[in-house]
């Protein structure tokens, strides 16, 4: 009695979602974590040279070299809204665009801006406000795949990741459509699994087509122009 | 990996990706990738794939559910391999999740004939059910080395090899749980993820784990039988159908329950200690 697909771990599974976007021959990728897991999702890229660097070395590469990658990681190197002290988003994306080959992709995860979870911190809320007077600023799906865009970058999408990105189980939709059927199917799907507050108030939230509100990062990808 | 599952999808016109549609993605606890696809809004395809493991014993597994229960299961659509990536496809079904409180005073329409299709079903072809005595010997010496090899010992006795040897063999579900039932849109019943389908035969087997998730454990199964002084209805009916005494059926549910665990084994540690405080306190109940 064979178990046909054994158990994996948290970031096992990450390191799938980072696969999914097909890149080309000979899948040499070029990794730039930032927050954790990030580092070690190069550890489940398979074939493929696996090359790490910082975000700032990432910007020195792009001034020397290009088109030497076939895939930009960047696990957590976003920021919605990057101090002062940071780099910014426009800047790290268009040196990923300049590494890639043609036909490549640029695929990674970051917070979400929006979230629920962060929204509840009055803290973020002057910064939240800021973000509509910020260019780099990258709250959700639809900013990133614009900041994607004006990288140079096409078909790009953005999806919300269930439940959180350490032990993900899957990437919602973030079209706002899709997003709002999305997620009314899955509570239909999971009404057992709550209590009855809990369901109708994710309900309510999703109904008005802010499920993704309860998720806090979202993941990306994008492919270069050949 | 994306794209050549998408291409798969077109080339073997299992579906049509030429103008627009919604996916979302989601992932198995074994890291196999499924996706469901829909176009305006209604849902149309389920796609599960992988670039590590071989699909082909669940597709082989889906179509003989889709024979043999084609009422209750999804349609199978086919399943691929191309540039190294396994796809299985069926069509999807639009379902809502089945409230447990509701279940025991009015089960699910279309249960009765699972567990009246079940003598008669037969498992997917190429694969042979776990004979009774290998599956004790295999679950010895799992849990000897795995914790539980008390209780193990307790319900394996020859006296139990003897009663289910004397039942007829039938291909069970083999995750049987609430979890996998939903009601589609007509209040029909959907059953889902068939991928242990025929790995055990053991009539019984799908019914206790179903009546164990329903219940919502197994303290509250044993509470609820106690105060209501025996098996549910349609509990009773199941095992009619399935020509399975009630008396063997209730002796039997700690080793359906031990069957389930050894089946699970390559679960996450959450899954497998909650299962193992399951089958203790079955343990601790019905022990003689």
């Amino acid at each position: 009695m064979d178990v046909p697909y054994p158990y994996a771990d948290g970031l096992s599974r990450l390191q799938l979602l980072y696969r999914l976007p097909t890149a080309p021959s000979p899948r040499r990728l070029l990794l730039v974590p930032g927050r954790d897991p990030g580092g070690d999702v190069g550890a489940g890229w398979g074939t493929g040279e696996v090359t790490s660097v910082s975000p700032t070395e990432l910007l020195r590469m792009a001034t020397t070299r290009s088109s030497d990658f076939d895939a930009v990681a960047l696990p957590g190197t976003l920021e919605p809204l990057p101090s002062r002290a940071q780099l910014a988003n426009g800047e790290l994306l268009a040196a990923a665009a300049e590494l890639l080959a043609p036909d490549g992709v640029v695929v990674g995860h970051m917070a979400h801006g929006r979230a629920l979870r962060r929204l509840a911190r009055p803290s973020q809320w002057i910064g939240l406000a800021a973000a509509a007077f910020v260019a780099d600023a990258i709250l959700g799906p639809v900013e990133v795949c614009g900041a994607l865009e004006r990288a140079g970058l096409h078909t790009a999408e953005g999806f919300y990741v269930q439940p959180q990105v350490d032990s993900p189980m899957g990437l919602a939709p973030s079209d706002p459509q899709a997003a709002r059927r999305h997620f009314l199917r899955d509570l239909r799907s999971t009404s057992h699994t709550r209590g009855v507050a809990g369901h109708y108030l994710r309900w309510a939230v999703a109904r008005v087509g802010w499920g993704g509100s309860f998720q806090s990062q979202i993941f990306f990808w994008a492919r270069k122009p050949c | 990996m994306l794209t050549t599952v998408l291409d798969m999808l077109a080339s073997r016109g299992w579906f049509d990706t030429s103008t627009p549609f919604e996916k979302s993605i989601h992932l198995t606890q074994g890291a196999c990738l499924w996706m469901l696809l829909s176009r305006g809004g209604v849902l149309h395809t389920y796609v599960k794939f992988s670039d590590c493991f071989d699909l082909s014993g669940e597709a082989a597994r889906c179509e003989a559910a889709a024979r043999c229960y084609p009422g209750l299961v999804p349609a199978h659509v086919g399943h691929g391999r191309d540039r190294g990536i396994d796809l299985l496809v069926a069509r999807a079904a639009e379902t809502t999740g089945i409230v447990p409180e509701r279940f025991f005073d009015s089960p699910p329409p279309g249960l009765a004939s699972y567990f009246a299709a079940l003598p008669t079903a037969t498992g997917p072809q190429g694969v042979e059910p776990f004979k009774h005595r290998a599956l004790f010997e295999a679950m010895s010496a799992y849990f000897a080395e795995h914790g539980l090899a008390q209780i193990a010992r307790r319900w394996m006795l020859d006296e139990a090899l003897v009663t289910i040897e004397g039942l007829a063999a039938m291909p069970q579900h083999g995750d049987l749980v609430l979890n996998n039932l939903g009601l589609a849109t007509d209040g029909a019943l959907v059953i889902f993820d068939w991928e242990d389908f025929g790995t055990v035969s053991l009539p019984g087997f799908d019914l206790l784990t179903l009546e164990l998730s329903v219940s919502g454990g197994a303290e509250r199964w044993l509470a609820r039988r106690a105060q209501e002084g025996g098996c549910p209805s349609w509990v009773v009916q199941a095992c009619a159908a399935m020509s399975l005494p009630l008396t063997d059926y209730h002796r039997l549910a700690p080793l359906y329950a031990l069957v389930f665990r050894y089946m699970k084994r390559n679960y996450g540690p959450e899954v497998r200690a909650r299962m193992d405080r399951e089958i203790s306190a079955l343990d601790r109940a019905m022990a003689p």
